[in-house]
């Protein structure tokens, strides 16, 4: 069973509520799994921090062309749709941020010449916290599409665990990915004007992705309630947790520190929240 | 010598466009007799990659430089590569790019 934390809006507290969740499910004796998508900036290890007992890079397969074979003829270039791939008389430039490893040069070369070589374009770290199995994804810095390395983090989950997934901001191919086999969404609504921007527009993608979801209502400012309540009930939601602004919790997770532990109070907001939780997807 | 320009549409009155390789046409213009002939860009709604396959494109038509305001860090180590000059214009239309090409450093 896996359960990611979207919702959008970068900021908006997925990181936190992930991690504060996890550790609430696992103090409730159950086999739970981490996943951290957020490759392009993974930071949940700051709250769980997890031994990490081993690292793998992750490789994409990227053309190499055999100039010897080349007779420059520009088949590859013309089949590439992303460019990326460019014969100049002699020799043949690759650019390994634009492919997408699909292979397709290394099949319309006539000659032969191209063959397709790994490229290493991140790590995945995996480890342990009170029972709890960890893994997280970096991508390298530099290369622009993390997909791959969240595919990678995804097979991480240990088999038969309760696996909680904390996932890009956006609703673009990262986050798309990260939700690829997900049984259950919750989504994390920022209390501000432009976080329910964001979360209109998270919502129209987990319509579309037929995942069934949750929302979290996060930050709450009495001056913002009257406007986000009210945008809640004309889309028929009722959220499953509210938390409201609270300095005592954004200092608790400037120190690293997780809210359950560090706030008192959350941590019985996050009871309910985990046992609505397992209400809905068992 | 031959020079190529991002222009919005195809005719001599056009503004130059502010992008390069995705620009909609290209005038290709000869610095000698200020004649024009204008190419669409097939690369204008690629996916990734549009300067590189701009780029082949003035190789393939033997451009010695292009005038444009803006052009990406790949597409311009590719033109530097090659020798083709990039030189930023002064005028907005094309036709008053071609009126006072000297004044871009072209000798004609």
């Amino acid at each position: 069973m896996k359960i990611a934390i979207s919702g959008a809006k970068g900021g908006s507290g997925k990181t936190w509520l992930a991690t504060n969740l996890a550790c609430t499910l696992l103090t409730k004796g159950l086999d739970v799994s981490f996943l951290d998508a957020d490759v392009e900036e993974p930071n949940a290890h700051l709250f769980i921090n997890p031994k990490i007992e081993r690292t793998e890079r992750v490789n994409v397969l990227v053309p190499q062309v055999d100039g010897s074979l080349c007779d420059g003829c520009g088949e590859c270039h013309r089949f590439c749709a992303f460019n990326a791939i460019l014969p100049l008389g002699s020799e043949t430039l690759v650019f390994h941020e634009l492919c997408h490893g699909c292979g397709g040069c290394a099949m319309v070369c006539p000659k032969n010449a191209i063959k397709e070589v790994p490229l290493a374009i991140g790590t995945i770290s995996e480890g342990r916290k009170d029972g709890l199995t960890f893994a997280m994804g970096t991508l390298d810095i530099g290369y622009p599409r993390p997909g791959p390395v969240i595919e990678a983090v995804q097979k991480k989950a240990k088999p038969g665990s309760l696996t909680i997934i904390d996932t890009p901001p956006g609703t673009s191919c990262p986050v798309i990915q990260a939700l690829a086999g997900v049984s259950f969404v919750l989504a994390v609504l920022e209390a501000t004007p432009f976080g329910l921007s964001d979360f209109r527009l998270a919502l129209k993608m987990l319509e579309r992705l037929k995942i069934p979801f949750g929302v979290v209502l996060n930050r709450l400012l009495p001056s913002s309630e009257r406007e986000v309540m009210g945008a809640l009930y004309d889309m028929r939601i009722e959220p499953m947790a509210v938390f409201n602004e609270d300095m005592r919790i954004a200092k608790a997770y400037a120190e690293g520190r997780l809210a359950i532990e560090a706030v008192p109070g959350i941590g019985q907001t996050f009871e309910r929240l985990a046992q609505g939780l397992l209400a809905r997807v068992s | 010598m031959k020079i190529a320009i991002p222009v919005q549409e195809e005719r001599v009155e056009s503004k130059i466009n502010a992008a390069f390789a995705r620009a909609p046409f290209f005038a290709v213009c000869d610095s000698k007799d200020k004649s024009s002939v204008f190419k669409s860009n097939p690369a204008k709604d690629a996916e990734s990659g549009a300067g590189i396959q701009v780029f082949k494109i003035m190789v393939d038509l033997g451009v010695d430089a292009v005038i444009t305001g803006e052009v990406g860090p790949k597409t311009r180590d590719l033109l530097d590569s090659k020798g083709i000059r990039i030189v930023k214009p002064k005028r907005d239309t094309l036709k008053e790019t071609l009126a006072n090409l000297d004044e871009l450093g072209f000798s004609g």
